[in-house]
């Protein structure tokens, strides 16, 4: 019961720590707003979710008959796969792109030096 | 004078080193590249002493990223041979000069040296070098000495076979992926002697690296 409560508290703060965190982000507009609400909504769920687990629990347990920690388990390792996967894509793209463009910048600057000579 | 080679020199903050390298590459190359990775010593300044071309990198791409800028002023300045040397020292003029005449004189596409005598590395370094050298064997069926040395020189015309893709500032792959892919692609690939430095003044990977490489090695084999 105190570890359930424990989780749930430490659950909570981070979720408000990451709601700061979204604000700041989306201030500085590094997210936009479809992408602020996104995570704006997915930190007041886990808010909702660690402040009354048992309704989920309830929930789950009466319609599927499954563990909810059974299924949050398998769909957290999902989603965290196919977001590193994702992030892992993108910045390899973004990492070619900027060393093309700063290979290109290089090799123009002593070719037109040359042209000079 | 090799005016068909383009002797190219990668240096990241190789102010202790630089000068001496450059007073003998210029006694013997007519064409010499080298590309600065953004040093933050004064390595710059002393390459402009020199008579060699100078590229500089706005910010550290890595080794990997280096070659490719070389390998791209190699083609737009149409040099039939590309060398890569070493800015710290370690390899010697008189080496890539041997490199050179062999592969002027031979059908050879790709030419590596290799340390001759890893007796002067510490026992990691040994270990992993040879380590290395009997993974490549088993899976490409070639006997190489050397797959990372950075002393080499290959004609710009098989660049498609031997292209990289390795890039990042942490490792140094680049090297061993042109030697698989050179293998893999059947390209006619030699090796010559080289001196050996002591393994203090030598730069090398670490255990992970040199784990990682060695899946990369498999990966370059089956999967690219």
């Amino acid at each position: 019961m105190i570890i359930k409560l424990i989780l749930s508290i430490l659950s909570i703060i981070f979720s408000l720590i990451m709601i700061y965190i979204t604000q700041i982000n989306y201030k500085r507009k590094i997210l936009n707003k479809v992408n602020y609400l996104l995570w704006i909504s997915v930190w007041i769920i886990i808010i909702a979710v660690s402040i009354r687990p048992e309704f989920i629990d309830n929930y789950f347990l009466t319609k599927y008959e499954t563990d909810i920690f059974y299924i949050l388990s398998i769909i957290s390792i999902i989603t965290l796969v196919i977001l590193y996967y994702f992030s892992l894509m993108k910045i390899n793209i973004l990492e070619k792109k900027i060393n093309s463009l700063l290979r290109a910048e290089s090799l123009k600057e002593i070719l037109d030096k040359l042209k000079d000579k | 004078m090799y005016d068909e080679v383009l002797v190219t020199i990668l240096a990241y903050n190789e102010e202790k080193k630089i000068s001496e390298v450059l007073i003998e590459l210029t006694k013997k190359f007519k064409n010499i590249l080298v590309v600065d990775n953004n040093s933050e010593d004064s390595t710059r300044k002393k390459i402009k002493n020199f008579p060699v071309f100078l590229i500089k990198h706005k910010y550290n791409l890595g080794k990997s990223e280096s070659m490719k800028t070389a390998l791209e002023f190699a083609k737009i300045k149409k040099f039939k041979y590309l060398a890569f040397m070493d800015a710290d020292g370690q390899h010697k003029t008189d080496d890539l000069e041997k490199i050179c005449q062999k592969i002027y004189k031979n059908r050879s596409e790709i030419i590596i040296g290799y340390r001759k005598n890893l007796s002067l590395l510490n026992l990691k370094k040994r270990i992993g070098t040879i380590i290395l050298q009997k993974v490549f064997s088993f899976f490409y069926q070639k006997k190489l000495f050397d797959i990372q040395s950075g002393l080499r020189i290959f004609k710009l015309s098989i660049e498609p076979k031997i292209y990289w893709y390795s890039s990042g500032i942490t490792h140094y792959f680049a090297d061993a992926e042109i030697t698989c892919n050179a293998v893999k692609n059947k390209c006619d690939i030699d090796q010559i002697p080289i001196e050996t430095l002591s393994s203090e003044e030598y730069k090398g990977m670490n255990i992970v690296q040199g784990l990682y490489l060695m899946i990369m090695i498999m990966y370059w084999r089956f999967i690219r």
